[in-house]
């Protein structure tokens, strides 16, 4: 099978900064895997999701994203690409404050004609996909009104609508306790795999580790022996 | 439609609704300036239309000899004073020219509480005319027939309180507040109040020439009969008094291609020195000459919408920070930095539009409202359109500007954008 992700010898620097945040970088996926990706804080795991985002363009080496060169392209580009095949979860703060929860859920289709086709009915789907994340009956609040865990459901539902490729997710179980961060991710993999979606979770917490089909530290992505 | 169409326009609209405080701050701004600029431009537009229109049809006003704007003052705007008369002789010499349509004499000396008197005759009722086909007309009463009748403009009536039949005593000269020398022996009655008419004609009694002749018969020397001397009203017929002499007279041609020709006869006669004057044209100088205070209103205004538009500025602006988090997330969903930017340049459109929109809306309602009042305390008439050509340049300039400046928070928005990418480092 070929691989869904291919970094090759991927380098970032930030302008201001004096070293390179990632160096020498190396990373396959394939489909269908879901990947544990740990790393200390401060390691660049944030910066490698942005890369495979498209929201950073690597300063070395080459990224490769279903079969696209996402180096090759234009910022316009990549962030269409991010539109169609990626679906984005945040820390925290994943809604925007000022539409309900059906409309949050609904956002992962504005800006993609692509995942928007995909959908035929999107006020089912976003039905379908409340309920089995256990926030169907929230659909018409405001967002504010929900629990910090009700958001990262909603933040899932949002990644997940219109069935992207790859779901990129920033430690989204950080603000949840241990009950709840392992009943999360059994839900994101629930519905990940019903939309046949590659999970890539970043982490430091490695409790979390055996819940995974693969684990990667990020220093050994760059060669370092652990 | 669900909200599953939700486009671009209305997650803006939402957003600003989310910050409805700031945003109808910032469109009440907007909505203020706006309606100040454009009351200044109406304002401007109708005073400029009472103030040439103040006398219309009239096509030359001779008086003694003086200087135009002087001679344009002291008979249409009741300002200032007279050097010189015109002879009766000469009056009825120029009435008789066959060119010649209808002359209306003015006589002026009196006054009354401050309100100039104005001695003339019927030609006035019939022929005057002012913005462009308006004639005196009466709310009580009418003209002027009996040699002691007196009619009042709309304001000598109003603030003075008087009513029909009331007795008027005139003052010698026309001063402020009472009169030194009253003609007290011989009062006159009031016959009739005028509508107002937003011109000196308001601010004015009219009596007959004869009368103005009549309070004056038993003078010498321009100094008040001694009580032996005095002459009884009762003794005068209206008959028996010939005026010497008239202030100025305005004069209608009976083709107004005789206007440049009887203008030149008229200043150069020799029988007498008299100066003719057109009045458009006069009006229109003095105009000119009060021009400027206009255009310092239309500065000032403009730069009170520029204030609004600034207030628009910082408050998009200073939302900016707040909103980092949102920018964050739609970048994550796929938005580029330009549509970033276009959302943002969609809301200073937006709420421009909905400022100058509710500008637009304020003006004409406060004007519509404030009409009479307008009419009766300034004279100011609100004629010709609700808009012009240059309320339509001005709302179209403000739009221009308002969207102009939207750019500003909308390149500093997406270059933060790009800057924080998905994270929002405080």
């Amino acid at each position: 099978m070929s691989s869904l992700i291919s970094l090759t010898n991927v380098e970032y620097q930030y302008p201001s900064a004096p070293h390179r945040t990632l160096k020498n970088l190396n990373l396959e996926i394939t489909k269908g895997e879901s990947i544990f990706l740990f790393g200390a804080s401060g390691s660049g795991k944030t910066t490698l999701l942005e890369i495979l985002a498209g929201v950073l363009l690597p300063t070395e080496g080459s990224v490769s994203m279903l079969g696209k060169k996402l180096d090759q392209v234009t910022g316009a580009a990549r962030d269409q690409f991010r539109a169609d095949h990626i679906g984005y979860i945040f820390q925290s703060f994943n809604l925007i404050p000022y539409l309900t929860v059906e409309e949050n859920i609904s956002m992962g289709l504005a800006f993609s004609p692509f995942r928007k086709s995909k959908v035929s009915d999107p006020k089912q789907k976003t039905l379908e996909l409340s309920q089995s994340l256990g926030i169907s009956e929230w659909l018409k609040e405001n967002v504010t009104e929900l629990s910090v865990g009700q958001q990262q459901r909603v933040a899932v539902a949002r990644a997940l609508i219109g069935e992207p490729e790859i779901i990129l997710a920033d430690e989204p179980t950080s603000a949840l306790d241990q009950d709840h961060r392992e009943k999360f991710i059994e839900l994101l993999f629930a519905v990940a795999k019903k939309s046949q979606s590659t999970v890539v979770f970043v982490s430091h917490d490695r409790t979390l580790e055996p819940l995974f089909s693969r684990s990667l530290s990020l220093l050994t992505l760059q060669g370092v022996r652990p | 439609m669900s909200f599953f169409s939700l486009s671009f326009f209305s997650l803006a609209l939402k957003s600003l609704r989310h910050r409805r405080f700031a945003t109808s701050l910032t469109i009440l701004s907007l909505a203020l300036s706006t309606a100040l600029l454009l009351s200044v431009e109406r304002t401007k537009r109708a005073s400029e239309e009472g103030f040439t229109q103040s006398i219309s049809q009239v096509d030359l006003i001779v008086g003694g000899r003086s200087g135009p704007m002087n001679l344009l003052l002291y008979t249409v705007f009741n300002m200032g004073a007279a050097t010189n008369n015109v002879s009766w002789q000469s009056y009825q010499e120029w009435q008789k020219n066959p060119t010649v349509e209808w002359t209306i004499p003015y006589s002026l000396g009196d006054g009354h509480n401050g309100y100039r008197v104005v001695g003339t005759d019927s030609n006035f009722y019939e022929h005057y005319r002012f913005r462009g086909d308006q004639a005196v007309s009466f709310q009580e009463g009418g003209r002027v027939e009996g040699l002691w009748d007196v009619v009042l403009g709309s304001e000598v009536a109003r603030k003075l309180g008087y009513g029909l039949g009331h007795k008027v005593v005139l003052a010698h000269g026309v001063t402020r507040g009472q009169g030194l020398l009253h003609h007290d022996n011989k009062p006159f009655t009031v016959v009739g109040i005028m509508n107002p008419t937003g011109t000196a004609l308001d601010r004015s009694l009219y009596i007959s020439l004869e009368g103005m002749v009549g309070i004056h018969v038993d003078w010498q020397d321009g100094a008040m009969p001694t009580r032996d001397k005095e002459v009884s009203p009762e003794s005068l017929k209206k008959d028996d008094l010939k005026p010497e002499a008239i202030t100025a007279f305005f004069l209608r041609t009976k083709s107004r291609i005789e206007t440049l020709r009887l203008q030149r006869a008229i200043n150069t006669y020799t029988a007498e020195p008299l100066l003719a004057i057109i009045p458009g044209v006069v009006l229109g100088e003095l105009w000119q000459g009060l021009g400027y205070v206009e255009q310092a209103l239309k500065v000032i205004s403009w730069m009170v919408v520029l204030v609004g538009l600034v207030a628009m500025l910082i408050a998009l602006l200073t939302s900016l920070n707040e909103r980092r988090r949102e920018m964050a997330i739609l970048r994550s969903l796929g938005a580029g930095p330009g549509t970033i930017a276009s959302l943002l340049i969609f809301e200073s459109a937006f709420l421009t539009s909905l400022g100058v929109l509710s500008g637009v809306i304020l003006e004409i309602a406060a004007f519509s409202l404030l009409q009479g009042w307008l009419e009766e305390s300034f004279g100011l008439y609100l004629v010709g359109p609700i808009f012009s050509v240059n309320e339509w340049i001005y709302i179209g300039v403000t739009l221009v500007l308002g969207t102009l400046i939207g750019l500003i928070p909308a390149i500093q928005a997406s270059r933060q954008a790009l800057k924080d990418g998905l994270t929002v480092k405080i």
